[in-house]
C-alpha cells in the first residue's frame, strides 16, 4: 500500500476514535447499529496501527494482524487500569487510545528510516 | 512532446491494466465463482433454515439438522481454495475473503440461527463483564476469574463506549471475531516458519478445519490464545535461528527492530498474564524451550516474562492464591494421575451410559485428530526427506504436551494441548502438499488437497458441533434464567443440575451456587417421595437467606452427554418436584423451572 492509501486509513482510524468520542459525549446521535463496528475497529487497529507501520515490515497480513494484537493489548491494559484504580471512565479511556493512536500515527507519519522486512528462507 | 509522452505512458498503463484485469479474470475465474457460490449457498441454508428444529437437537448435535445448502457452501469453499492454491501467490485479498466466507459459514451460523449466546460458560464471562460495567472496579474475592480479569475489562470497556449494558449482543458474535484474531495469529507464527505463501494459506485454512476444541467463544483463553500465537510468531521470526547451523534468525532485523519487537511481546504477554491462568505458562514453556536447545536468543524476554508472571501471581492474583496454592500444587508431577484424568474427556471409562451417537462423536474427535497427525506426520517426513530439518516447529509442536505434568486442569489438558499444537501441525500438514516450491502444484496435489479438507470438514462439522444440545441455550431457557434473577432473593443459594450451567449473566456476585451432584452426594430418583423429602432436607440445610433449584434444557442435555448423575429419572423428578409441597415452583416453561426449595418448617407451618 502507499503511503497515500496508509494516510487514508490511518486518518479513517482516528476518525472512527473520535466519532465514538463523539457519541459518548452525546455531541453526536449514532444508532448501535453504527457504533458498535466503529468501536470495534477503533479498538481493534486503532492504537496500534501507527506504530506497527513505523516497523515497515514490508507484509500487510502481519502487519495487521500485530496491529490488532498491540491495539487490543493496549486497550486491555487501558481498561483494566480503569478497574483496577476504580477509576472507571469509559470516556478518558477512550482520550486516553485516541491519544496513542494519534502519537503512533505522527510517529509513522514523520518517520522516513528504520526499513526491514520479515522474510524466512 | 512531452504531451506525446505522457499519452503514450498512459495507454501503455492501460494496456497493463488491461492485461492485469483479464489475467486476474482468467486466473481467478473459478475461485471467484466457487466463492460467490458458497456465500449464496450459505444464504440459503440461513434462510430455508427451520429454528424450530433445533430444540429437537440429538446427541449428534447440529450437524444433522444442517440442510443441505450448507454442506454444499462448505464443498464450495473447499474446491475454491484448492484451486486457488495453483499459484505461487494467490491475490491476499481473495484469500482473506475465503477464510472470512469460512469462518462466517462455519461460527456465523448457530449465531444467527440461535441468536443467544452460545456455550453455558458464556453466560459467566457476561456477568463477570457485566459487574465491571456496572460498579467499574474488581473484587478479587468473588472467584478465580475476578483475579485474572483483564479480557473482562476489555469486553466491559467495548460494552460501554458501544452504549451497551452488557456485552449479551458481543456474545453471541464474539466465536467470529475470534476466529479472525485467532487466525491472524495463526498466519503470523506460519510467517515465522516460511516465506511460501501456499504453505503459509493452506496451514491457516487446515487449522481452521482441525480445531474442534471450541475455544474460540467469548472467553478469555480464546482471547490470550491469539495473543499467544502472535508472540510466538514474532519471537521465532526476530530471535530464534531455523538450526544451530544458522547464524540469525529468520526475519531481516536492525536493533532497533529488535527493541520494537521486545516492546510487542511485552505488551502481548502482559495482556495474556491479566487474562488466563493457563496460556502464559504455554507461552513461558515455548520460549524458555527454545532457548533451553540453544535457538532461541534474547534471554532477558523470558526472564520479563517470568517476572510479569510472578508479579501478577503476586498482587493481583494474590487473593485466588491464598486459597487455592496447595490444591493448584498437589497436582504438579502426577504425570500419570493427571493423564487418566484428563484421557477420560476423550474416552470416558463409563461408556456404558453414553448414547451411541455420543460415542460416534467422541470417537469422530479422536479420528479428525489422528487425521490432522497423520497429515502433520507426512509433512515432516516429506521435508526431512528433502533435506528440511525445521527443529522450531517441532518443539513448539511438542511443548504444550509437557504441560500434563502440572495441572489436569479440570480434565480439559489433553484438549488444551491440542489446542495449543494445532497450529503447528497444521503447519506440517501444509507441508504433506507443499514440501518445496514448485511453480504450478501437480493436478494430484490439488485432489489431494480437495481429498484432506473434505474428509477434515467432514470430521469438523460432527465433533465441533457435536456439544450443541448443551451449547444451545434457547429463547426459553433464557427466559426462565431472567425469571430466576428477577425473583431470586439476594444471598441465597442456587442449586443447578449439573455444574455447566448457564448461570450468573446478572447479579453475579448476590448468590452462591451449586450443584446437585455436589449438593447431595449420589443422588438417585426414581420416582420415591421419601427421596424427594430427603433431597429437600439436604438442599435446605444452611443458612441462606433461600434456596433455589434450577433445572434447564441445556443442563438436562449436558448431564446426558457427560453422564452425570444417571441414577436419577430427569422427567420424573421434574414431574414430582412440581407436585411436591417441599418444592415451590416459581417459573416453569418448556426450557427450564424454577424451584424455591420450601424449609420443614415453613412446609409444617398452618
Amino acid at each position: 500500500m502507499t503511503r497515500a492509501t496508509m494516510s487514508v486509513v490511518s486518518l479513517g482510524l482516528l476518525a472512527s476514535g473520535a466519532l465514538v468520542a463523539a457519541a459518548l459525549l452525546d455531541v453526536l446521535a449514532m444508532p448501535t447499529a453504527v457504533r458498535v463496528p466503529l468501536v470495534l475497529l477503533f479498538l481493534a487497529l486503532g492504537p496500534g496501527h501507527g506504530w506497527i507501520l513505523t516497523l515497515r515490515l514490508d507484509n500487510l497480513t502481519v502487519e495487521v494482524a500485530l496491529t490488532a494484537g498491540l491495539s487490543l493489548s493496549m486497550a486491555l491494559g487501558v481498561s483494566l487500569t480503569m478497574a483496577a484504580l476504580d477509576s472507571w471512565a469509559p470516556l478518558f479511556g477512550v482520550y486516553i487510545l485516541l491519544g496513542i493512536s494519534l502519537a503512533g500515527a505522527l510517529l509513522w507519519f514523520f518517520s522516513s528510516r528504520g526499513r526491514a522486512s520479515m522474510q524466512a528462507p | 512532446m512531452i504531451l506525446a509522452d505522457s499519452s503514450v505512458a498512459s495507454r501503455a498503463v492501460e494496456i497493463e491494466g488491461a492485461g492485469r484485469a483479464d489475467t486476474l479474470v482468467h486466473r481467478w475465474a473459478w475461485p471467484l465463482i466457487l466463492l460467490f457460490l458458497a456465500a449464496n449457498l450459505w444464504a440459503v441454508a440461513i434462510f430455508t433454515f427451520d429454528r424450530d428444529t433445533l430444540l429437537g437437537m440429538t446427541d449428534l448435535g447440529l450437524a444433522p439438522l444442517l440442510p443441505w445448502a450448507f454442506y454444499a457452501a462448505i464443498a464450495s469453499l473447499l474446491v475454491g481454495f484448492a484451486l486457488l492454491l495453483r499459484s505461487a501467490q494467490p491475490p491476499v485479498a481473495l484469500v482473506v475473503l475465503y477464510y472470512a466466507t469460512l469462518i462466517a459459514v462455519w461460527h456465523a451460523t448457530p449465531a444467527i440461527l440461535y441468536a443467544t449466546p452460545r456455550y453455558p460458560f458464556t453466560y459467566k464471562h457476561i456477568g463477570i463483564s457485566a459487574y465491571i460495567q456496572q460498579y467499574g472496579s474488581l473484587d478479587p474475592n468473588i472467584d478465580a476469574y475476578f483475579n485474572w480479569p483483564g479480557f473482562f475489562a476489555l469486553s466491559a470497556f467495548a460494552s460501554d463506549i458501544s452504549g451497551l449494558s452488557t456485552p449479551f449482543a458481543e456474545a453471541i458474535f464474539a466465536p467470529i471475531l475470534m476466529n479472525v484474531f485467532i487466525v491472524a495469529g495463526v498466519v503470523v507464527l506460519l510467517h515465522a516458519f516460511t516465506n511460501d505463501k501456499r504453505v503459509i494459506w493452506l496451514g491457516a485454512w487446515l487449522y481452521l478445519l482441525a480445531n474442534w476444541v471450541g475455544q474460540d467463544y467469548f472467553a478469555p483463553q480464546a482471547f490470550a490464545y491469539a495473543l499467544h500465537l502472535m508472540i510466538l510468531g514474532v519471537y521465532v521470526a526476530w530471535f530464534v535461528r531455523r538450526s544451530w547451523a544458522s547464524p540469525a534468525p529468520t526475519a531481516a532485523s536492525t536493533p532497533w527492530l529488535r527493541s520494537a519487537m521486545l516492546v510487542f511481546i511485552v505488551v502481548a504477554f502482559a495482556a495474556v498474564v491479566a487474562s488466563h491462568q493457563l496460556t502464559p505458562f504455554m507461552t513461558i514453556a515455548s520460549v524458555g524451550a527454545l532457548i533451553v536447545i540453544g535457538l532461541g536468543r534474547a534471554r532477558l524476554t523470558l526472564l520479563v516474562m517470568v517476572g510479569l508472571l510472578l508479579a501478577w501471581f503476586s498482587y493481583m492474583a494474590q487473593t485466588y492464591f491464598a486459597g487455592h496454592l496447595g490444591s493448584l500444587l498437589s497436582s504438579v508431577g502426577r504425570l500419570l494421575e493427571n493423564f487418566t484424568i484428563a484421557s477420560q474427556v476423550l474416552a470416558p471409562t463409563d461408556a456404558a451410559s453414553l448414547s451411541a451417537e455420543r460415542l460416534l462423536v467422541l470417537d469422530v474427535r479422536q479420528w479428525l485428530t489422528l487425521l490432522v497427525a497423520a497429515l502433520a506426520a507426512v509433512g515432516w517426513l516429506r521435508r526431512v526427506r528433502g533435506r528440511h530439518r525445521e527443529w522450531v516447529p517441532v518443539v513448539l509442536m511438542l511443548v504444550p504436551a509437557a504441560m500434563v505434568a502440572l495441572q489436569p486442569y479440570g480434565g480439559e489438558i489433553i484438549m488444551r494441548i491440542f489446542l495449543f499444537s494445532v497450529p503447528v501441525l497444521a503447519y506440517f500438514a501444509a507441508r504433506a502438499f507443499f514440501p518445496a516450491r514448485t511453480a504450478l502444484p501437480a493436478r494430484g496435489v490439488t485432489v489431494g488437497i480437495i481429498l484432506a479438507t473434505t474428509s477434515l470438514a467432514a470430521g469438523m462439522t460432527v465433533a465441533y458441533f457435536g456439544n450443541e444440545s448443551m451449547n444451545y441455550v434457547a429463547p426459553d431457557e433464557l427466559q426462565v434464567l431472567d425469571e430466576l434473577y428477577t425473583q431470586a432473593v439476594a444471598g441465597s443459594l442456587i442449586v443447578t443440575q449439573t455444574d455447566n450451567a448457564p448461570i450468573k449473566h446478572r447479579r453475579y456476585q448476590e448468590f452462591v451456587y451449586s450443584d446437585l451432584s455436589n449438593a447431595v452426594a449420589d443422588l438417585s430418583y426414581a420416582g420415591d417421595a421419601e427421596e424427594l423429602d430427603s433431597l429437600a432436607r439436604a438442599l435446605t440445610d444452611n443458612d441462606y437467606e433461600e434456596t433455589y433449584l434450577l433445572f434447564t434444557r441445556s443442563q438436562g442435555a449436558n448431564a446426558r452427554l457427560f453422564g452425570r448423575l444417571t441414577a436419577v429419572d430427569w422427567d420424573t423428578l421434574r414431574a414430582d418436584l412440581d407436585a411436591s409441597p417441599g418444592f415451590e415452583t416459581l417459573y416453569a416453561n418448556d426450557g427450564g423451572s424454577i424451584y424455591r426449595v420450601v424449609s420443614v418448617a415453613e412446609e409444617q407451618a398452618p
